[in-house]
């Protein structure tokens, strides 16, 4: 007994090719290797080369982890027939895949001429810094050249991109986008069984089939690889079939069996989907040999019975047969091309362990946020529209010319510097829920629709994660998304379309990829006592702790139209991933200390104005006795607070709005606290919730400020209901006492 | 007797009968691997793969002769793409195509040698080529360097002579190579997967399109890794030209012209049979 199951599996195909006996007739290499598939015997045979230098990758990983010389061990052995997807789509049609897709990429690098797809396997399990797509950062299979954007596919987290993709293309060319995309090209998507249950596959496809449901082209292909297994958990027999054999606008085929059957179900799957523009669901039947991973014993939760059994059902053994059966070759070929294959892919494995490694900080974090603020800056300034066209474009009246409140507000800022924007930039989509014909549930989205057309600004159905997937599809084609998720609380259903897909692209790709969007988020607490937590959830720590993403959070209407020119800027110039967090509170305020005192309104900064991140807000400049740092809502207590300090208690604050959260403006707010030598932070987010206060107070500790230090915060709840907000929120009266409190120790001192 | 080591055999453009003989014993002191060529190489390839007889290979070099012969006359330019310590230089490689770009169609990349391009063209072509290159020196040779009285072949120039030349290789016996031959595009043909039609049109497009030496040595030495390159026949040049790829490549962890040089006196890396 051995549980050395790769020996096992090698010597099984050895075995085979030993004692089998030639056909008594050969094919001729374009003669097809049955009657009535269009797979001829040297396209065959071309498969099975892939094939079997997938496997010998798989072996040579392990080899090399013996020794510690490679560092990823998920396989592809028994998964080799999606080899046959690699060769039929093209390299115009993009492939989202499964970890264990060796053979496809080895049968798709064939149609590539000049590329070494062994070699760059390797490098990636080597970790290597000349691994051609992520340098060493992660082993992904992914490829400029061939149109493969990096996943890791690890929880199916990549079908809503895949999906978004689809729904972009056509998008994109009617709205005149430029990309390296033909008409008729289709987007592939492959997972595994088990993965087909997670939220985020059933998202992507149902968002695949709504889409065709209201007669949209939706030409994708989900390929589940169904190997029977999730780790050590057995899918129930016929589940993936059950599941997805018969949903309504989701077309399905089952590839199994000989390798001409698989290419025949393969061929008709393609063609479906690109002549049809609709999803399809093609399950292609696969084994998993050696157990998930190098890592991973079988043989503790699988019987050695069950483990020989479906390493007998292995696909390279059974395509052997049917290659030599057929006549497409005979038994002492294959034999010469397996050892040939072993020798080089070995002898390629000990030349990829001499490559050289990422060693440095710098070096691994070079791609993940590309940052050149004065790019950034001139992207903002152009194109200029001259002023009959911009008044032709937004209807009018220009919004710097209009004493509306409304127009003056934070809503109407945003909604002005929108229309700016799609006015001067033609690949700007907008979508998101309510965001079309009702223009958005506070407004902020009026009109756009109607302006620039639906097909730049839609509705989308109700799934934040799929409106994330759609944003990084159409950021694919080329289009710049602004994707809008409603209330910040529905964000965290949907965060990993951000933290694991969106925010990651960049760094597995070494920048070779991007997926640039400003995403518009409405959040923050302080609704008047309306609506409770999800619709005034006040923690902002989960995106800021997402690397490389930026976050934003205007407070007035002036600054919010000027920093969404930098956060458009951003995404253009470096392809960055900006969130927007737009202070529902202060939407549609006009006043800051008093009823109708208009405090709140701002005049409307027309383009090419702009922020970026490190610029603060300064209130009060001369002021010294106190710095109040805050942003947001807390921005508009604190002026409040501000005031009353002055002109009751005679103490001078100087308020800072930080306006970025990330990054922190950490320098500004140094220089400030400096002069001033007293600092308050005013952060309306939970106290323990990953907001800046700590990160603030953290920075000037570390930078010898030796002035006092206080915070005030929000409380560690949940947002109540009505009135009783102001039992955890931050509010003027707990500002004021810190103040008060900080400034009597400080001048007692 | 000593271990046979993993070779790729390069078949420079020389006469085919000593090449080939040259080829028969690399193939005795070394598993070959696959088979490349430099340039007019290609056709000796093609006999020592297996994929044409000895007889048919010398018949389609003929032809080849014919063909340049009758070929539009054309000239051309040697620009270097390193420096003289083997280094790529950003700047030589953007000069060249800032100038190819000026070129007007009528001058074009013909072989891609890595350390090396040349291009070929009508002497119009070369005019506007050389004359937005810069002049530079690596060494002691001057560059750009002009080839006056040059065949006008893997251009678009040769079209006209590709029927002909299209008539005679469909009339030889096209065979599965023995060994895999990578064409001039970095096209991997293996002894299992080739269709030999397959074969003769990438024999033909290469009279029409750039060869790309370097890409083809790429492919070998990532995909094959073999222990040494064998250069059949004593063509100074394609030992050099490797020489350059594989430092460029950092092969076997060589990454300069001196790491070379050492790796070469401990145990040749690249091997020319004749010196």
């Amino acid at each position: 007994m051995t549980f050395d199951r790769v020996s096992v599996v090698e010597h099984g195909l050895d075995d085979y090719l030993d004692h089998a006996t030639p056909a008594s007739s050969r094919l001729a290499p374009d003669e097809p290797l049955r009657t009535g598939t269009t797979l001829t015997s040297r396209a065959a045979m071309a498969i099975f080369e892939d094939q079997l230098a997938s496997r010998q990758l798989d072996v040579a990983a392990r080899e090399l982890k013996k020794t510690d010389r490679s560092f990823y061990t998920i396989g592809s052995a028994g998964h080799e027939q999606n080899a046959v997807l690699g060769a039929q789509l093209r390299l115009t049609d993009p492939a989202f895949l499964h970890y264990r897709s060796g053979g496809f990429m080895m049968a798709r690098a064939r149609q590539l001429p000049g590329s070494t797809p062994v070699f760059d396997t390797l490098l990636g399990a080597v970790a290597s810094s000349e691994d051609p797509i992520a340098q060493g950062r992660h082993k992904v299979w992914g490829s400029r050249a061939l149109w493969v954007p990096p996943q890791t596919s690890t929880i199916a987290s990549h079908l809503p991109k895949a999906m978004g993709l689809a729904f972009s293309l056509a998008r994109a060319r009617r709205l005149g986008v430029d990309n390296d995309l033909p008409a008729d090209a289709i987007v592939m998507c492959s997972f595994g069984d088990a993965s087909a249950n997670h939220a985020t596959a059933l998202s992507a496809i149902n968002t695949a089939r709504y889409a065709a449901r209201i007669g949209l082209p939706m030409p994708i292909l989900f390929v589940c690889e169904d190997n029977g297994t999730g780790i050590s958990v057995d899918t129930p027999p016929g589940w993936i079939a059950e599941t997805f054999g018969n949903q309504a606008h989701l077309g399905y085929a089952c590839a199994d069996g000989e390798l001409d059957e698989v290419w025949n179900v393969v061929e008709r799957a393609i063609a479906i989907v690109r002549h049809q523009r609709i999803p399809l669901f093609l399950q292609l039947k696969a084994v998993r040999l050696w157990g998930h991973a190098g890592s991973d014993a079988e043989q503790t939760y699988r019987t050695l019975r069950e483990i020989a059994r479906t390493e007998a059902a292995d696909p390279l053994l059974r395509n052997a047969r049917t290659l030599i059966e057929r006549g497409a070759t005979t038994p002492a070929a294959l034999r010469a091309l397996v050892a040939d294959t072993r020798q080089r892919v070995m002898a390629a494995a000990e030349e990829a362990t001499r490559r050289p490694r990422l060693t440095t900080t710098a070096e691994v974090v070079a791609p993940m946020a590309p940052d050149h603020p004065v790019e950034q800056a001139a992207r903002a300034a152009r194109p200029v529209l001259d002023e009959e066209a911009r008044r032709e474009l937004l209807g009018g009246t220009l919004p710097e010319e209009s004493m509306l409140p409304t127009v003056r507000t934070l809503a109407g800022c945003i909604n002005a510097a929108l229309a700016d924007e799609f006015a001067r930039r033609p690949e700007l989509v907008l979508f998101g829920e309510d965001v079309g014909r009702k223009g958005g549930v506070y407004n902020v989205t009026h009109g756009l629709q109607q302006r620039f057309g639906n097909g730049r600004v839609f509705d989308t159905l109700l799934d934040e994660t799929s409106i994330l997937g759609i944003a990084q599809g159409a950021a694919a084609t080329g289009l710049l998304p602004i994707p809008e998720i409603q209330y910040l609380a529905y964000l965290h259903n949907a965060l990993d379309q951000l933290r694991g897909e969106a925010a990651s692209l960049q760094f597995f790709s070494s920048d070779q990829f991007r997926n640039p969007m400003v995403v518009r988020v409405a959040g923050l607490a302080y609704q008047k006592g309306f609506g409770g937590h999800f619709h005034n959830d006040n923690s902002v720590g989960a995106l800021r702790d997402i690397p490389g993403l930026v976050l934003a959070v205007p407070s007035r209407g002036d600054d919010a139209a000027r920093m969404l020119r930098g956060a458009i800027a951003m995404a253009e110039e470096d392809g960055r991933i900006v969130v927007f967090l737009e202070p529902i509170a202060l939407y549609h305020e006009k006043d800051l200390h008093a009823d109708g005192d208009g405090g709140w309104l701002s005049d409307y900064p027309p383009p090419p104005s702009v922020l970026l991140p490190g610029e603060v807000g300064v209130h009060g400049p001369d002021a010294s006795d106190l710095l109040i740092v805050s942003y947001a809502n807390g921005l508009r207590l604190s002026l409040q607070a501000a005031r009353l300090l002055r002109e009751k208690h005679g103490v001078r604050a100087r308020v800072v709005d930080l306006r970025w959260l990330n990054p922190l403006p950490l320098e500004a707010v140094r220089l400030h606290a400096a002069a001033c030598g007293r600092v308050l932070v005013v952060d309306e987010c939970r106290r323990t919730g990953g907001g800046v206060a700590d990160a603030l107070i953290a920075d000037l500790a570390e930078h010898a400020f030796d002035g006092d230090l206080r915070s005030v915060r929000a409380v560690d709840s949940f947002v109540p209901l009505g009135p009783a907000t102001a039992a955890v929120l931050v509010g003027v009266d707990h500002i004021l006492a810190e103040a008060l409190s900080l400034a009597t120790v400080a001048s007692a001192r | 007797m000593s271990e046979r080591r993993r070779a790729v055999l390069v078949l420079p453009d020389a006469p085919l009968d000593p090449t080939l003989a040259d080829a028969r014993a690399a193939r005795e002191d070394h598993e070959i691997v696959a088979v490349l060529a430099g340039d007019g190489g290609w056709y000796a390839a093609l006999a020592v793969a297996g994929a044409l007889s000895t007889e048919d290979a010398g018949t389609l070099l003929d032809a080849v002769r014919v063909a340049a012969a009758s070929a539009p006359a054309a000239e051309q330019v040697v620009f270097p793409q390193t420096d003289a310590a083997w280094r790529r230089d950003a700047r030589l490689v953007s000069a060249l195509d800032g100038a190819l770009a000026l070129g007007d169609g009528q001058i074009h990349r013909s072989l891609d040698l890595g350390a090396y391009a040349v291009m070929t063209g009508t002497p119009a072509g070369v005019e506007l080529l050389t004359s937005a290159l810069p002049a530079i020196s690596v060494g002691e040779q001057r560059y750009p360097l002009l080839l006056p009285a040059r065949p006008s072949l893997h251009t678009p120039m040769a079209l006209d002579v590709a029927p002909q030349m299209r008539a005679i290789a469909e009339r030889l016996d096209w065979r599965m190579p023995d060994v895999t031959i990578i064409d001039g595009r970095g096209v991997r043909h293996t002894p299992w997967s080739t269709s030999p039609s397959a074969l003769r049109d990438a024999t033909e497009a290469q009279l029409v399109q750039t060869v790309r030496f370097a890409a083809a040595l790429h492919v070998a030495l990532r995909e094959y890794a073999p222990d040494v390159i064998v250069i059949a026949g004593g063509s100074g040049i394609l030992a050099t030209v490797c020489a350059q790829l594989v430092v460029g490549e950092g092969y076997h962890g060589i990454r300069s012209r001196r790491a070379f040089a050492e790796a070469q006196r401990r145990r040749p890396l690249v091997l020319s049979m004749r010196h």
